[in-house]
């Protein structure tokens, strides 16, 4: 009985498009779901001597609403968006430590140069005396806290690297699931849609923590590569990323993919650099460029005020009639043999034009015949053929021997504004004079004028500072910027995806009522073909 | 186009959210007054904003040298003028002192005013400033500078100049040297000092003498040599040489190697008058010398003149004394000049740079309250939209 089965189709139909408009409604809110649609198609007439009869229609399949290039749009700018507002959220916090107010390291400054002013006035004057000691040590601890907040900062960003490491450790086991079980979906010739939902929900989330591309496969199967080209899934078998130390410098935290090798000589560790996109690789390119700057700016301006006051300090009188001692003193500079280096080698580096030195460290390289001193802060290398050598005021000195190969890391200022300190904390050791007499002020004179004069890269050390804070703004500004266009790329790219996948509760209410009036009709249609039905067998009685 | 319902719920969110933070911002600048809170503020401008207040805070200090400096300068000016005031009155005491009528006793009497003018002229070198340090003893200012040692006033002072700063560069000296103000006053006349010797026995005298011409000075030491009744021999006693004879004449000018002196009186046969250049006496020992003359008893002429020529060198001493106090004190008067001139461009210096600080950090509160009127605006045209939009639904007409 055809009209019975034409009309049980049109009844089957109406009811898998009323059960996708359904689906669509409940999964309104539903992050990563493409809005479902039962695709109708008129099955084939049958052929009789009036032509083709229709034979009601079929289901062909389920469709989800979904754009590959829009889907690929959403990942990647979700991605520069997540890298940007990581790097601008951790960069404000150093802004903010850096503003100009009362309370900062400018103003501690200010304090000390206007203290030694006042007292060069009246050498003898212990209160005066006393002052420039006390405001010498609220420079110094200022600068040790304003580090020690980095350093804070750099250990919490640490911690979040570990945590999103973790996290895409996980998204990556997720997407190795979905894609055997998508695989098994795809056997079936239909498409597993909510299957593919999920794994893009997961491949959008993955893209947050970090930039990936990925390569279908003919089973449906996505594998999944980080912009350095390393496999983080493939198939269903994910890569795990690990961490791991810095050979270079020992306190630096690497994420990389471990080898299976017992030697660790296969590891391939991700740099800032190599990464693009994602929270992750905000958080390196802070960590590894950003809060170092930061800390290379402050501990150069330690390093200048250390060697100015101190040089000056030295040539003057105490009131014990003694020569002055070191007004301020620094830890020494850092510097690291890599821990992979076979020779003996040992660098270690001193400051010797304080004037000259820049906020960088160092990489020095030695390939068997010459050493290669690279600034890393802008990779201007100088290359000398044998140490000691002096570069930008430092100078780098070699004990032992290296072997071709071997490379080292140099931090010369890097630690300086943390370990900062007052020489001594005894005013009467303020070295104020040329001479025993007390109330000789030459030395002092000569100590206050170091504020006027261009002791760092051509600049006072006011200026100085006004051009770290200037270098801090812009950088936060920038990235500031760069996260608010991100933002809206990516804001612009999820509407064009919620215009193609997104589920709109009005136009499913429409569907709702379009479908349930073809079911109603297709009942209709049945209820006629049993009153017809019943018609021939009211016939037949 | 197609909205899908989620999303417009979130961006619908996202614009209240963008919109208010908008607002908090400016809220932020009016409460705090500061339109700059980060160096991301106004990163142009955050370099200027952090030297001009370094330059504000540098000012202060210098305002404060300033004060301290006019304190120091202040007390140095009305010290030497009281110093001046002293060796004024010596003076007079002394022109007193010369008057022919006045007997021992007399002189006697002045010898104990000047003694007294010596106490306080002791106690004014030895002055100290509102925080106890001496002004007259240099950088050796908790040392007493001037004391008595034996028979005469020492020195325990230097001559370190002190500076203060009291601007960018600009460092002007707070004290004053005591040596050359009360230790080595120039004697006679300022290029050489005459005197009879002791061992005279005539009442001649000699005057303070001139310089005629300076270039001829030699510097050197002179005797003037009564060899006969009516010849005067000149010797140049640092070479040991015999300079001149000349005819003995009272009240001649007697002029050599640059320089002129006149003797009178009547000479004895033997007596010595002697003309020594460059010499520095002491103003305390140049006072004993005159009490010590003033209370020896006169009997001869000889005696006479002695005294009369001991009270003519201290004036000459004293004279040259009063000279450098007032020196000195116009040259204190001088750097207070220069310190209100750089007080003065201090303080123009420090009105501009809080003017530019407030500038560039300030914030423009009519700008900023319009800014905030229109961004309140903004908020709430957010909220009645997404309240309109947000409870549309076509589930609402199907009944």
């Amino acid at each position: 009985m055809t009209l019975l089965s034409v009309g049980a189709s049109g009844l089957a139909a109406a009811y898998a498009a009323i059960n996708a408009t359904s689906h669509n409604i409940s999964n309104v809110n539903t992050p990563g779901y493409s809005k479902q649609q039962a695709v109708q198609t008129n099955m084939p007439g049958q052929f009789s001597g009036a032509g083709f009869i229709g034979r009601g229609v079929a289901v062909e399949t389920i469709r989800r609403a979904y754009s590959d290039q829009i889907n690929a749009q959403v990942q990647f700018t979700q991605s520069q968006s997540a890298e940007a507002s990581a790097q601008s959220t951790l960069m404000k916090a150093v802004d903010k430590l850096f503003a100009v107010d009362d309370i900062g390291v400018g103003a501690a400054m200010d304090q000390f140069f206007t203290s030694l002013t006042e007292a060069s006035s009246r050498p003898a004057d212990m209160a005066a005396r006393g002052a420039v000691i006390s405001s010498g040590q609220g420079l110094s601890t200022r600068l040790n806290q304003t580090v020690g907040l980095l350093d804070e900062q750099g250990r919490n960003v640490d911690l979040g690297i570990r945590a999103t490491v973790s996290q895409i450790n996980t998204l990556a086991q997720k997407i190795g699931r979905l894609n055997d079980a998508i695989a098994l979906g795809q056997g079936t010739g239909q498409i597993p849609n909510d299957l593919l939902d999920q794994r893009d929900e997961m491949l959008r989330q993955l893209n947050e923590q970090v930039g990936v591309s990925t390569l279908a496969q003919s089973d449906g199967s996505l594998n999944v590569f980080l912009s350095s080209g390393i496999a983080l899934v493939m198939g269903n078998t994910p890569a795990p990323l690990s961490i791991s130390f810095d050979p270079a410098d020992p306190q630096r935290q690497l994420v990389g993919v471990r080898s299976t090798s017992a030697s660790g000589n296969g590891d391939i560790t991700l740099s800032a650099s190599s990464l693009s996109g994602g929270a992750l690789a905000g958080q390196m390119k802070f960590r590894d460029i950003n809060l170092v700057d930061a800390k290379n700016e402050l501990g150069r301006l330690a390093t200048a005020i250390a060697a100015q006051f101190n040089a000056v300090h030295v040539g003057g009188t105490n009131m014990y009639g003694a020569t002055g001692t070191s007004l301020f003193t620094l830890p020494s500079p850092v510097a690291y043999p890599s821990s992979l280096n076979t020779g003996s080698g040992a660098v270690s580096v001193a400051v010797s034009t304080s004037s000259a030195i820049k906020p960088s460290d160092y990489r020095i390289d030695f390939d068997g015949t010459n050493y290669a001193i690279t600034r890393l802060q802008d990779g201007s290398q100088t290359v000398t053929a044998g140490l000691p050598a002096t570069v930008d005021g430092l100078t780098i000195s070699l004990a032992g021997t290296p072997n071709p190969g071997d490379s080292f890391q140099l931090q010369p200022v890097r630690n300086a504004a943390a370990g900062l300190q007052m020489g001594f904390t005894d005013p009467k050791l303020l070295a104020f004079g040329q001479s025993n007499a007390v109330g000789d002020n030459r030395n002092a004179l000569l100590l206050a004028q170091i504020a006027d004069q261009t002791v760092l890269g051509g600049l006072t050390f006011a200026q100085a500072f006004g051009e770290i804070t200037a270098k801090v703004g812009t950088v936060t500004q920038g990235l500031e910027i760069s996260a608010s266009i991100n933002d809206k790329l990516s804001q612009q790219a999820l509407a064009d995806q919620s215009s193609v996948s997104g589920v709109n509760l009005d136009e499913e209410a429409a569907n709702l009522i379009r479908y349930q009036q073809a079911y109603q009709a297709s009942a209709k249609v049945i209820a006629a073909a049993q009153t017809i039905f019943q018609t021939l067998l009211d016939m037949g009685r | 186009m197609r909205i899908g319902t989620s999303f417009a719920h979130l961006s619908g969110s996202a614009l209240m959210m963008d919109a208010q933070a908008k607002m908090y911002a400016t809220q932020n600048e009016l409460s705090s007054g500061k339109k700059v809170s980060s160096p991301s503020s106004d990163p142009v401008n955050v370099s200027q904003i952090s030297t001009a207040r370094s330059a504000i805070a540098m000012q202060a200090s210098f305002t404060a040298n300033q004060s301290f400096l006019e304190g120091e300068l202040r007390h140095l000016e009305s010290t030497l003028g009281a110093v001046g005031d002293v060796i004024s009155n010596a003076q007079q005491q002394l022109i007193s002192a010369g008057n022919g009528t006045f007997n021992n006793a007399d002189r006697a009497s002045v010898a104990t005013n000047l003694s007294s003018l010596r106490t306080q002229l002791v106690a004014l070198a030895n002055t100290r400033s509102a925080d106890g340090q001496y002004l007259f003893s240099g950088f050796s200012s908790n040392t007493t500078p001037f004391f008595q040692s034996g028979t005469s006033i020492s020195y325990g002072g230097d001559n370190g100049t002190r500076g203060v700063i009291v601007a960018s560069g600009l460092a002007i000296q707070s004290n004053s040297d005591g040596q050359s103000l009360f230790m080595q006053v120039p004697k006679g006349n300022g290029s050489f000092a005459t005197s009879v010797a002791a061992t005279n026995t005539g009442n001649g005298k000699i005057d303070t003498g001139t310089v005629v011409n300076p270039a001829a000075l030699t510097g050197q030491n002179y005797e003037l040599q009564f060899t006969g009744s009516s010849t005067i021999q000149v010797v140049n006693t640092s070479t040991n040489s015999v300079m001149l004879w000349q005819t003995y004449v009272p009240g001649q000018a007697i002029t050599f190697d640059g320089l002129q002196v006149v003797v009178s009186g009547t000479p004895a046969i033997g007596d010595r008058f002697t003309i020594a250049q460059g010499q520095t006496a002491s103003v305390f020992d140049a006072l004993d010398q005159a009490i010590a003359a003033l209370n020896t008893p006169v009997v001869t002429d000889a005696d006479r003149a002695k005294v009369n020529d001991a009270v003519r060198q201290v004036s000459a001493t004293m004279e040259q004394a009063a000279n450098i106090a007032l020196t000195k004190r116009s040259e204190v008067g001088g750097r207070m000049n220069m310190l209100d001139s750089a007080a003065a461009v201090g303080a123009n210096q420090q009105f501009q740079s809080m003017t530019l600080l407030s500038r560039l950090q300030d914030v423009d509160y009519a700008e900023a309250a319009s800014r905030f009127a229109t961004q309140q605006t903004a908020v709430q045209a957010a909220l009645a939209a997404y309240g309109q939009t947000a409870k549309m639904s076509l589930f609402d007409y199907l009944r």
